[in-house]
């Protein structure tokens, strides 16, 4: 199974019907919408073989704190931190990620980064 | 799921085998040893041999299936390179989940609600009981990777169909991998014992093509 499919969505005839989802009648201008459209990609954090147990509460912490080493090292916008980025946002649950975003917003973070 | 399918046959298939052995031995003693048969009882009440052999045959067997039993023990926590990471997240008394591989920019997951719909709501042919409203989206024949957490207590999220069932834990991050191998509406309840409403919480898998899970994400992406 290939991990990384790239589907484009740019015309409506490649939009399948999709019976099984009760999606509302929206009047939506489908063509200014699927031009909006960004290709979604199939991807995600690859397994961390640091963390090959059921238990992957660490393997968010630490990717975590790779991310802001990275920020603190490369900049927020290095290409290298937005791939951590995405792998954290990809397991940790958003509730974690606030509350300790809310942390560091407010000095409390106990890390080093 | 094709392993725990396979290693159920197999067992089965043994434990038919011993069924059998076992009834032909009761229905031989109860027949030659009738006392219309056999008056007098007989007196032999111990033989080393005999016992020996009938405690260590069945060890034996115990053994033999716990080699692939504990090989697909293991083999189940095996994560092999998914490519949807999906997080389910047990609530008193609901399931939420959250999609986070699709979005570009901070604070933007594809996050919802999967509340049982109550019985005066249902239409025909809905199951009572078990239908959500937000039903969890996956493609088919995608390695999927899952992550269980609860938000509050206890919470297990169980589909016996695709061979899934794994506690969530307030804290901590369990992962499991699942692989549909068709499309279908698979569903589950939740397993561990979690309140007032714990039977009132069930999950709902809806497993689409690739095609359609994509612009199933789209959508929801344009609803952010
Ligand atoms: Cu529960």
């Amino acid at each position: 199974m290939a991990t990384e499919e790239t589907m484009q969505h740019d015309d409506e005839a490649s939009v399948p019907e999709t019976p099984t989802m009760d999606e509302p009648e929206a009047e939506v201008d489908t063509e200014s919408v699927a031009e909006e459209r960004v290709p979604i990609v199939l991807s995600t954090a690859k397994p961390d073989p640091r963390f090959p147990a059921t238990n992957q509460s660490k393997a968010c912490y630490v990717w975590y704190n790779e991310m802001h080493k990275c920020y603190a090292k490369e900049g927020q916008d290095a290409d290298a931190c937005l791939r951590i980025k995405k792998d954290v946002r990809s397991i940790c649950p958003v509730e974690w990620l606030e509350t300790w975003d809310e942390a560091k917003a407010e000095g409390r973070w106990w890390g080093k980064y | 799921m094709q392993g725990i399918i396979d290693l159920h046959h197999d067992i089965v298939f043994f434990m038919i085998l011993i069924i059998v052995f076992v009834l032909w031995m009761i229905t031989r003693t109860l027949y030659h040893f009738h006392y219309k048969k056999n008056p007098i009882p007989e007196k032999i009440i111990h033989g080393t041999a005999i016992e020996i052999a009938w405690t260590v045959t069945p060890s034996l067997i115990l053994v033999l299936i716990a080699v692939p039993s504990f090989a697909l023990l293991y083999s189940l926590d095996e994560v092999v390179d998914p490519a949807v990471t999906i997080k389910a997240i047990g609530h008193q008394w609901y399931w939420s989940y959250e999609y986070s591989d699709y979005s570009q920019s901070d604070d933007q997951s594809i996050t919802f609600d999967s509340y049982m719909i109550p019985d005066d709501d249902l239409e025909l042919g809905q199951l009572r009981l078990l239908e959500v409203d937000n039903r969890m989206v996956v493609p088919a024949n995608t390695h999927l990777r899952l992550i269980i957490t609860a938000a509050d207590v206890l919470h297990s999220w169980a589909v016996p169909s695709l061979g899934a069932k794994c506690d969530a834990v307030p804290g901590r991050l369990n992962q499991i991998p699942v692989f549909i191998k068709r499309e279908g509406v698979f569903y589950g309840q939740c397993s561990e014992l979690c309140g007032a409403n714990h039977a009132f919480m069930p999950i709902v898998v809806e497993a689409v093509s690739l095609e359609d899970y994509i612009s199933w994400v789209s959508t929801k992406l344009e609803e952010i």
